[in-house]
């Protein structure tokens, strides 16, 4: 085989100087939280606004970062080669689990266990029995044992350890090799890579279920899971290319990736662009073609109504769009028009996260109905998604910085860097 | 070999061997820079890049299998438009004939057909396959290309070929470079591969000619059963014996003390014809010791007038007129004389022989003198030979023929003179006026 393969050294690829950005991505964070806080207590809505705002932004990034652990256990579990210069980045972005789980703790565990339902209906004690302005509901009831406040914030806090302890025993291993440049560790990651991800799967289908699907605790869907894992892996390839791109900017791998990593990254961007809508219109199927109203009525309000024209460009902009636009080989083979790509992606993550969760905000003890109310986007939703990004660059950066960007001691570095699609 | 004294007329083409990877990158480069055309390199295992050493252009493959994939999204969509919406409209589950939702995974499912097979099939063809026989097979050297040696082959067939000059080029870090002769021996298949191909097509005509031969032929035999779990189910269909159950039948009774949907006949006047909370007749065919005169003192309170639940008004007579004219004329006749074309026939054959018993004349003063609840009574459950109508005729509508046939009788109650003068009176005919004679059917 091709022998002028060269390995780049260990201090052309260490991600100085990270330190900075880091400290800079969590002051901004912080201080748009503040900002989000403040235009939540203008609505006066009991900061519903806030807390529906605040969940997408973190069911956002946390998806990104559920997607690079997912990558990451992927690797080892198919023993893959051409993804070992990419790793290191995806690796690094799992360093963002620790500062989401304080933003889902505070968001989400906290207020829930103290008593508030800004966020989910369940959690009202009214709403579920009936009191106050409510009839009470019977499907939340038999659903009793599962939606208790101390139950929740229990299972939150299972999620979160899972996914620390697997990113950290990963990362951790990896980093460890750059030293030793021991392969035995990459067998060892290997070997556990197969109940990591079953172990995976589950923690991210339940905390799919809990952290959105809950928020209309009547409604159920079994696909629920795998439909936001499909957005989660979408919305970390486009992060992955787009960060990538990037460290090789700043020089830190420079040399090292090259357009066919990129193709490959577009190539899998494409296969979950349709993995997505595969999903997606499975459940949507399902319930249309049962047609029971206690399926349906999650999709009702979204479709008939001041929903309708936000789905179809759900519908044109999360599938049809992306599907044409990413099927050419010379679309994924140039940086530029790649990378654009990646932010549309990003952009449409966030839409489907977005008519996820804000319908329900009026909705239940919103006192609304969605049909009539429709998208109220505003400048509390930027600020959510500027606070949560400060965070989790935050947790991403410090996580890389003085690091090799490159899992410089993988056994597989050398395919790697030769790789090349046919 | 005498390598350099072959005319180029004579020869396939002329082969390098290399070592390695490099090598023959390097020596593609060479041939693809002085511009040949007919020309490839061989190697024991794909090696990346060599497509643009080799300066090979694109496939079209990909705009042919996209293609092939919107054609089958119009199939399949069309399939479903021609089949469920427009030639036979077929409603499932409530669902519109033609609804997108619903098409989309046969659709899916009908892309992924074309588009497979498009390209599968149409990478063969491209690279055209199969080939099953090439010159540079005859090379005892050109075997290691299959193991561990790479090699290029540029043929005689191109048009700036030159025997020394691609030799030279060739010749570039090669391990030896060879002619190629073209392949003499004669292309013939062997003899068993005939007679093989001969079988296997015979053979494949089986199924087709089973096929054609199910399509006219008769059998006495059973019919094969490719599923027999599904043709021979684990039930019992309904009003079958069965052992399983105590009383041997596989259906069940309704429970005791319950009542089926609609089946409540709490309304005796509307229902059996007899007062409300008085004993019920049983549902059988005529029996005198309920009816007339004769009756003794287990007589049903028979209903005079009508069931509180009908009105008798016009309306209700127009409809009694036409259950009549459906159920009961054929026999009784369209006059309720009891010359029905049924009564005709039957007279005619003379059916009384095998126990026929002809219909009434329903204005007679026999049924006049019946009470309303005894002629639905006769209506519901019937009389000698003719049959009960209940399952038939709803019970509001027996009632509106009771009401006709009263109807009847009151008209056949009319002086005749009063009846307007204008229009020539025709009697009722009766059976007997009507029947035909053995003597005089011919003359009248």
């Amino acid at each position: 085989m091709n022998t002028s393969i060269e390995l780049p050294k260990r201090d052309q690829v260490i991600a100085r100087d990270l330190a900075g950005p880091a400290k800079a991505g969590l002051v901004i964070g912080v201080l748009a939280l503040a900002a989000t806080a403040l235009f939540g207590l203008g609505y006066g809505d009991g900061m519903r606004h806030f807390g529906h705002s605040m969940l997408v932004a973190l069911l956002f990034f946390l998806a990104i970062t559920i997607g690079a652990l997912f990558f990451t256990v992927l690797h080892h579990l198919t023993s893959a080669g051409w993804s070992v210069v990419v790793r290191r980045v995806a690796e690094a972005i799992t360093g963002a689990f620790p500062v989401l789980f304080l933003v889902a703790l505070g968001v989400l565990v906290i207020p829930v266990i103290m008593g508030s339902s800004y966020i989910y209906d369940w959690a009202s004690h009214d709403f579920v029995y009936g009191g106050g302005d409510f009839p009470g509901s019977e499907l939340i009831q038999a659903k009793g044992g599962y939606f208790g406040s101390l139950f929740f914030g229990a299972r939150i806090c299972f999620y979160f350890l899972v996914w620390v302890g697997l990113s950290r025993f990963f990362a951790g291993q990896s980093l460890a090799q750059d030293d030793d440049q021991d392969p035995s560790r990459t067998l060892k990651m290997q070997h556990r890579s197969g109940v990591s991800m079953v172990l995976f799967a589950l923690v991210t289908t339940f905390a799919a279920f809990d952290m959105s699907m809950s928020l209309n605790a009547e409604w159920f869907s079994t696909m629920y899971g795998v439909y936001f894992f499909a957005g989660c892996f979408w919305s970390f390839l486009a992060t992955l290319a787009l960060a990538t791109m990037w460290l090789e900017k700043r020089g830190n791998l420079k040399g090292v990736v090259s357009i066919e990593h990129y193709h490959d990254i577009g190539k899998l961007l494409f296969a979950f662009t349709f993995f997505w809508s595969y999903v997606s219109f499975s459940q949507f199927m399902l319930y249309w073609y049962a047609d029971i109203p206690e399926e349906t009525h999650w999709f009702h309000y979204r479709m008939w109504g001041e929903w309708t024209n936000f789905t179809l460009l759900l519908a044109a902009g999360h599938f049809l769009i992306p599907m044409l636009g990413l099927m050419s080989r010379h679309v994924k083979r140039r940086r530029g028009v790649f990378a654009a790509w990646c932010i549309y992606c990003l952009v449409f993550q966030f839409i489907d996260l977005y008519w996820n969760v804000m319908p329900e905000m009026v909705n239940g003890v919103g006192m609304g109905d969605p049909a009539t109310t429709g998208p109220a986007f505003g400048m509390i939703d930027i600020t959510a998604m500027v606070s949560v990004a400060g965070l989790f660059l935050f947790g991403f950066l410090n996580k890389l910085n003085g690091k090799p960007a490159l899992a410089i001691g993988d056994p597989r570095l050398p395919e790697s860097l030769a790789f090349q699609n046919v | 070999m005498s390598d350099q004294n072959q005319n180029s007329s004579e020869i396939h083409g002329v082969v390098g061997y290399y070592s390695d990877v490099d090598g023959i990158m390097n020596a593609s480069r060479k041939i693809r820079d002085a511009g040949y055309k007919k020309w490839d390199a061989y190697t024991p295992f794909p090696v990346h890049g060599i497509d643009e050493a080799m300066g090979t252009k694109p496939t079209i493959l990909p705009w042919i299998v996209l293609g092939m994939g919107l054609t089958g999204l119009c199939v399949g969509l069309g399939l479903q438009w021609f089949t469920n919406a427009y030639d036979y409209k077929f409603l499932i589950s409530g669902k519109p004939t033609w609804s997108l939702p619903a098409n989309i995974p046969v659709t899916f499912e009908v892309i992924i057909l074309f588009s497979a097979y498009t390209a599968f099939f149409g990478m063969l063809a491209l690279n055209k396959l199969p080939h099953l026989s090439n010159p540079l097979h005859k090379l005892e050297r050109f075997k290691r290309v299959t193991d561990d040696k790479f090699a290029i082959c540029v043929e005689s067939k191109d048009p700036n070929f030159d025997l020394a000059r691609v030799s030279k080029l060739l010749g570039v870090g090669s391990e030896h470079v060879e002619t190629c002769p073209i392949d003499t021996t004669k292309a013939a298949l062997p003899i068993w591969f005939h007679g093989v191909a001969a079988i296997l097509t015979c053979a494949s005509f089986i199924p087709l000619a089973l096929a054609f031969k199910g399509r006219f032929a008769t059998s006495e035999k059973p019919q094969y059963h490719v599923w027999p779990d599904m043709d021979f189910q684990r039930k019992r269909k309904t009003q079958t014996a069965w052992e399983g159950f105590p009383d041997g039948r596989a259906m069940r009774l309704p429970v005791a003390g319950t009542v089926a949907t609609g089946e409540l006949r709490d309304d005796f006047e509307l229902y059996h014809g007899v007062a409300q909370g008085t004993a019920v007749p049983a549902s059988v065919r005529y029996d005198a010791a309920l009816f007339g005169s004769a009756a003794g003192a287990d007589r049903p309170e028979w209903l005079a007038g009508f069931p509180a639940a009908v009105v008798v008004d016009e309306p209700f007579l127009e409809r009694g007129r036409a259950r009549y004219g459906i159920y009961c004329a054929v026999c009784h006749g369209n006059q309720g004389n009891g010359v029905g074309a049924v009564a005709l026939r039957a007279e005619n054959l003379d059916a009384a022989k095998w126990g026929w018993v002809p219909p009434k004349a329903l204005h007679s003063d026999n049924a006049k003198a019946y009470s309303n609840g005894e002629l639905f009574h006769i209506a519901s459950n019937g009389i000698s030979t003719m049959a009960g109508y209940s399952a038939q005729v709803p019970a509001k509508d027996r009632w509106a023929i009771v009401a006709y046939i009263r109807a009847i009788q009151a008209t056949q109650a009319l002086d005749p003179s009063a009846a307007p003068q204008d229009v020539e009176f025709q009697p009722v005919p009766t059976i007997d006026s009507v029947r035909v004679s053995d003597s005089g059917a011919d003359g009248e």
